[in-house]
């Protein structure tokens, strides 16, 4: 049986979407559910479950948001549009029964005239009814910053009159896009494990999950909302595998590929080939296709690196940046065996270098200055790529993964001095 | 509900008069200025003249100071205004986006605060 707080959880944010779209104001449909799940809280337990929960506790917080109105000079004619939510019975199929009032609420929470780091809070907080303080945890932010973070964010929408609707054509895409990168900003947060709480970090790609699942459902027709989905799929399918009791950090070359989740790739894959029919190429449906040839690969070696680094020079047209770049040059060295491929490859990272000079204070630069220099059997160098890579990661599964590839290294450099 | 929208640009990037850019640029604000008049949302709509004609007044201590110049020197400065009765801040972005000067310059949206 589910307790009550569960099923609060769970039905939170639909019944407050509805209240935002009916108030037309955020705190006072916050704080008017937030006064009808306490009494809830109280009232159950005690007098029992009422025959429709979720109808209850729409019709109270209701009744609240009526009262505090009623001390409005501008409420009456709020209260108005307020009173068919008193009579409204609700589906207790356990569906999500506003759809539409919820998608209105996601765009609105991803509004790009809110800073990102609002619009991933407002989303935690507001669909994922999640609470400040755990937030603010997996954010390794201060409770008190997340909640003056939330205020401003929710004043800048009832100042700014930031509507809550589905936005027109014309802003379409840019609004969807924003949507989708704030959820791949959360399953990034869960799933990267940089900080915070195990739990919460679970926590957090289970709920980009849920919203992705939402979003597909809600919006059919978009590809890239498919794409998103298959692209996290891909993802969480691996989870079990990148580490175990010995090791905080198993990269894909090393992963046991025998625990990862068939079910999940299979579903990725079926998602991903219904995005790819309509057409509509998209760069979370490319980084999914990457994603999936990765896992369908049987090892790190008889992957298909030519497709990946065809992917990742078109990738490179929808979004520039030379993180893309470092993985299209990995691509490129494991599908090129011979040693001028590896030095082209080389010569290319030095150019990257120059022109982004900020790359040489990021990880991955390093490792994959390592990965190419090991390739050319330039041991020495590649442990000293490592070193750098190893100065500038304040994470201790990667840091310990980096130490056990030097050693690794180590062992093939004295295994080459016997020869 | 209205809104101010502040229309920045450096003025080195603006089109000179006389040329196609200049006449595709008032064509716009020409066509724009029709549907917001027809739309009734016009309360308030001027271009500036160019910054080297502005001039900064602050009172310091009792004493008032003029300089010549704008308040802050940046790059991108004030070119024109409007004040526009909007539903809400998506209709807002919309027409800011419709303003010709975005496409180099950059057009704040700003609600009126009211009393």
């Amino acid at each position: 049986m589910q307790s009550i707080a569960e099923y609060i959880k769970q039905h939170r944010s639909q019944i407050l979407s509805v209240l935002v779209n009916h108030l037309n104001n955020w705190e006072l449909a916050e704080d008017a559910l937030q006064e009808a799940c306490i009494k809830a809280l109280q009232k159950w337990p005690t007098d029992g479950w009422p025959d429709s929960p979720k109808s209850w506790l729409l019709t109270v917080a209701t009744r609240k948001a009526i009262d505090n109105l009623r001390h409005h000079k501008t409420g009456q004619q709020v209260i108005h549009q307020l009173e068919p939510l008193l009579s409204y019975s609700t589906d207790e199929s356990g569906d999500d029964e506003f759809p539409d009032e919820r998608l209105k609420l996601l765009f609105t929470c991803c509004h790009p005239a809110l800073s990102q780091s609002a619009q991933v809070a407002l989303t935690l907080k507001t669909i994922c009814s999640l609470s400040t303080a755990e937030i603010a945890s997996a954010y390794l932010t201060p409770e008190a910053t997340m909640a003056q973070r939330l205020v401003r964010a929710k004043k800048k929408i009832r100042q700014a009159k930031i509507p809550y609707q589905i936005p027109t054509r014309a802003q379409w895409l840019e609004r969807l896009s924003s949507v989708l990168t704030v959820i791949y900003l959360i399953f990034n947060e869960g799933y990267s494990a940089s900080h915070g709480d195990e739990w919460i970090r679970e926590n957090l790609c289970n709920e980009a999950l849920d919203i992705g699942y939402l979003l597909c459902q809600l919006l059919p027709e978009e590809a890239e909302a498919e794409g998103l989905l298959a692209l996290m799929l891909c993802h969480d399918a691996r989870k079990n595998a990148r580490s175990d009791a010995d090791h905080p950090l198993i990269p894909l070359e090393h992963q046991n590929r025998s625990l990862w989740d068939k079910e999940k790739i299979h579903k990725a894959d079926v998602l991903l080939k219904k995005a790819l029919s309509k057409n509509r190429p998209g760069s979370f449906q490319i980084q999914a296709a990457i994603s999936a040839l990765h896992c369908q690969a049987s090892s790190y070696q008889k992957t298909d690196w030519q497709q990946i680094y065809y992917l990742y020079q078109t990738l490179q047209q929808w979004q520039s940046n030379p993180v893309i770049e470092l993985n299209s040059l990995v691509a490129y060295s494991m599908h090129h065996n011979e040693e001028h491929h590896q030095q082209l490859c080389l010569e290319r990272l030095e150019q990257l270098k120059h022109q982004h000079p900020k790359l040489i204070d990021y990880t991955p630069f390093h490792l994959t200055h390592a990965h190419l220099l090991e390739k050319i059997k330039n041991y020495p160098a590649a442990i000293q790529a490592l070193t750098k890579a190893h100065g500038l990661t304040s994470n201790t599964a990667e840091q310990f993964f980096i130490v056990q590839q030097q050693e690794r290294i180590k062992k093939e450099l004295e295994h080459t001095a016997n020869d | 509900m209205q809104y101010m929208f502040l229309i920045y640009s450096e003025e080195a990037k603006d089109p000179m008069p006389g040329t196609d850019a200049f006449n595709k640029m008032m064509a716009g604000f020409e066509q724009l200025g029709a549907e917001l008049a027809e739309s009734k949302r016009l309360i308030a709509g001027e271009a500036l003249n160019p910054v080297s004609t502005a001039s900064t007044l602050r009172i310091r201590d009792g004493k008032t100071e003029v300089t010549d110049g704008p308040f802050a020197e940046t790059k991108e400065v004030l070119g024109g205004l409007y004040i526009l009765e909007c539903e809400n801040l998506d209709e807002a972005l919309e027409i800011a986006a419709k303003i010709p000067v975005a496409g180099w310059g950059s057009i704040e949206v700003r609600p009126v605060m009211k009393y």
